[in-house]
């Protein structure tokens, strides 16, 4: 069952009902009547005016009556209006204590929406972690990328939106897959992980060449771009991918789709793969990719820290400036850098892709496990020049 | 076939465009008798991008080759490169009838196709399908197994395959000139002609042909070929490192990369300073000698350590096995120190190499640059025999790119 909160939430699953007609199993709940009347989704719960915990109370037995039966719940919306931020926790919970298994999809809203709205979201999500299964987290401002005034306004929220919709019929397709290759909801479970934010694509294509523009669409996908350097795919733990497809989806595909992207994710990572040949769309294939990386161990980090240091020590010594000193330096900035990120904060990076291909910046990439490998070597790997000594 | 024959061999390289007319003798040696040569553009990567410029360039070495040793060229033997090209090792089986218990030519042939019954991408298509051994009823490392009697013959190949369309545009580029293709060679497998020994073949040896574009490689054990691979990188990647990394023009780099560059890790000391001289738009700098050599050495590792990943991925622990080492050529091969960083890097002796045992414009071999369009010319006199009356189109489009039989020398 696939549940919309909040205005957010009713947008998505009148996509969903509109781009699948037949789709079953979709309820909205919301406090816009307006919002709810507009809607072409059957199944409706109204929330009274106020106080959105009273409500709650008000349409508690309505909603546990309505998901009884099925076997999962998934909860969409867009955090940090009043509405889903509240709601999506009690609704969980309540879908918890039912024995459901119980995922949320949750948009966290952009930076510029205010301080407060933020709050809200991050307070909602720490709830949701606590209670849900697993949390897919969809960050607005990872979208705008690295250059916030080059986007405007109306794309990044058309962005987000449709970003929020395609995970949302990603989860819910990986849910009921039919098969014949499934993705079963524990390989779900262990790739959403604990809800760091989700690195998600999805693209589609049709016509001959539909597999790779697909695939190429959805590895692009601004979610899998990491805040730094190229993609997240190249350093993933683990990896689902589910192809979805008409009946015509051949063989050939799947092996093509499973082989690109295990040359481009490493032989370590652990990919899962699902196959779902019951689409309705005569033509179209659909790709959806979730990347989970690897969490990044502060121990390991400062062993690496030193072993740069120890390659810099040169220039450092030149300097004269003691090693110490930058190793101090660098291990802050390095824990400045995780405590950012762990705030949900994103800084702008500057691109310097161009710069750094030179010569091969029109040229076709050379991609390996990840890294672009037209990017000088020294640069990928850190290591400090020396500057002439006069 | 008469006792001497006229090979041309055709490279169409990231930065040169080669072509080497040699001359087969009876004794098996072949004789060069001239080079046409043009700087390349319209190349990235090994792979054609302009197909009017590389036309343009390829007639102008040929043009430079007629001059020079007053031969008409008609047909050539090509090299191709690319990272699309992929490889892998197969055994086909083949059972004997009932009634016929001795092995035929026919069955050679049963038993390579046999082999190439695997599924490839469907834009691929078969380059080569080169010979490592036969088994008769199990028995290993048959060479010959014609008229043998046995029951159940399997042979070993190795299986060289790319993207149809990418290769095929290749080989239009040299049609639009009216020039006949005799056939299309993997690269690495043209180098490995001159630069290894049939001794060093079976010692084992891993060849490396590094040139402006791309990187070729190519493993012999036992004599035969068990793994083969390109990279996309090569000299040009250590010049743009240089570029981006000491700030200075392209051409500026390639001629410091030329003149100074080093690959060998500078450790941590101070080597002092390079004083490039003040040019038409470019002033006057100084250096770091130890970054340039960073720089430079971060690469080369880094093209080796992609390499030795690529072959222990498929062949866990061969490296090792390669007595004979490894063989480095190709232009880049000229880099100081390069081999150094090879031994290195895989651990086992490294030695530079270049055309051996052929006669003739003796300048011509003694320069790794060359080592892939000499070892064409000397692939085509081996195999010269075996050519059927077929366009080259037809051949790959019917899978028999290799018609190349019998054991890969």
């Amino acid at each position: 069952m696939v549940i919309g909160v909040g205005n957010a939430g009713v947008g998505i699953l009148d996509r969903l009902n509109i781009e699948n007609p037949g789709m079953t199993g979709l309820m909205i709940i919301n406090n816009d009547s307006e919002s709810l009347g507009a809607s072409i989704v059957t199944k409706k719960i109204t929330l009274p005016y106020g106080d959105v915990r009273d409500g709650f109370l008000s349409v508690e037995e309505d909603f546990a009556k309505s998901i009884e039966g099925s076997a999962s719940v998934l909860l969409c919306g867009g955090l940090g209006g009043e509405t889903a931020s509240v709601m999506i926790p009690l609704l969980a919970a309540r879908a918890k204590t039912m024995g459901l298994v119980t995922l949320a999809c949750v948009g966290i809203p952009f930076g510029f929406e205010g301080k407060q709205k933020g709050e809200l979201a991050n307070s909602a999500l720490k709830k949701l972690r606590g209670v849900c299964d697993s949390v897919a987290v969809i960050e607005n401002d990872r979208l705008t990328g690295s250059d916030p005034t080059q986007s405007s306004v109306g794309t990044a929220f058309q962005l987000s939106d449709d970003l929020l919709y395609s995970s949302v019929r990603a989860l819910q397709g990986m849910l009921i897959t039919a098969g014949p290759m499934k993705i079963t909801r524990g390989d779900l479970a262990l790739a959403l992980g604990d809800a760091t934010p989700m690195n998600f694509g999805y693209g589609r294509a049709e016509g001959g060449n539909r597999l790779h523009e697909a695939l190429e669409r959805a590895l692009r996908s601004p979610l899998m771009k990491k805040k730094e350097g190229p993609s997240v795919i190249g350093d993933a733990r683990m990896i689902l991918l589910l192809l979805r497809g008409p009946k015509d989806l051949s063989f050939a595909e799947m092996q093509v789709a499973l082989e690109e992207v295990e040359r481009i994710a490493g032989k370590k990572c652990q990919i899962k793969a699902g196959v779902d040949v019951s689409a309705l769309s005569v033509s179209e294939l659909e790709i959806f990719i979730i990347a989970t990386p690897d969490a990044p161990d502060l121990s390991v980090e400062e062993k690496k820290l030193e072993e740069v240091l120890d390659k810099v020590s040169p220039m450092a010594s030149t300097q004269g400036r003691p090693k110490k000193e930058i190793a101090t330096r660098v291990k802050q900035h390095a824990v400045v850098a995780k405590s950012n990120s762990m705030n949900n904060q994103t800084q702008g990076v500057l691109e310097l892709d161009s710069y750094q291909r030179g010569r091969f910046d029109k040229s076709e990439p050379t991609i390996v496990e990840g890294e672009d490998l037209d990017v000088p070597t020294f640069l990928r790997r850190g290591i400090k020049l020396v500057t002439p000594s006069k | 076939m008469p006792s001497e024959q006229i090979f041309v061999g055709l490279e169409i390289g990231t930065t040169k465009i080669c072509v080497i007319v040699s001359e087969g003798r009876s004794d098996g040696t072949i004789s060069i008798l001239g080079v046409g040569e043009t700087p390349s553009r319209g190349v990235r990567k090994g792979e054609i991008v302009d197909l009017a410029t590389v036309s343009e360039c390829i007639h102008e070495a040929l043009i430079d080759a007629e001059e020079k040793t007053n031969v008409e060229i008609r047909n050539v033997w090509v090299a191709i490169s690319g990272s699309h090209l992929k490889s892998f090792n197969n055994r086909g089986t083949f059972m004997l009838p009932e009634e016929r218990d001795v092995i035929i030519e026919e069955d050679l042939k049963t038993v390579e196709t046999n082999a190439k019954e695997v599924s490839l991408p469907a834009q691929n298509i078969f380059l080569h399908t080169i010979l490592q051994g036969y088994h008769v009823d199990g028995r290993r490392d048959v060479i010959d197994p014609i008229r043998m009697e046995c029951q159940k013959l399997e042979a070993d190949f190795h299986i060289v395959h790319g993207i149809k369309t990418r290769i095929h545009n290749t080989l239009r580029c040299i049609e639009s000139l009216k020039l006949g293709i005799e056939d299309v060679v993997l690269s690495s497998l043209a180098s490995a002609q001159v630069a290894v020994t049939q001794h060093q073949k079976d010692l084992g040896a891993l060849v490396i042909d590094i040139g402006g574009g791309t990187t070729d490689f190519l493993v012999y054990y036992n004599g035969s070929v068990r793994h083969s691979g390109v990279l996309p990188l090569g000299g040009d990647h250590i010049t743009n490192d240089i570029s981006i990394g000491l700030r200075l023009p392209m051409q500026r780099s390639e001629l410091l990369k030329i003149q100074e560059g080093s690959a060998i890790d500078p450790k941590g000391a101070d080597l002092g300073t390079i004083t490039l001289k003040n040019d038409l738009g470019f002033l006057g700098c100084d250096i770091s000698r130890a970054s340039l050599q960073i720089i430079i050495n971060q690469r080369v590792c880094e093209i080796f350590e992609l390499v030795r990943k690529d072959i222990e991925g498929s062949h866990e622990g061969m490296i090792g096995m390669l007595r004979a080492g490894v063989m480095i050529t190709g232009g880049s091969s000229r880099l100081r120190g390069i081999a150094t960083v090879a031994e290195d890097v895989f651990e086992i002796p490294a030695h530079l190499t270049r055309a051996k045992e052929v006669g003739g414009a003796t300048q011509t071999f003694e320069n790794p640059q060359f080592s892939t369009a000499i070892g064409l010319t000397k692939y085509a006199m081996a195999v010269s025999e075996n050519i059927q009356e077929e366009s080259v189109f037809e051949k790959l489009t019917k899978g028999i790119g290799g018609i190349f039989r019998g054991r890969s020398r």
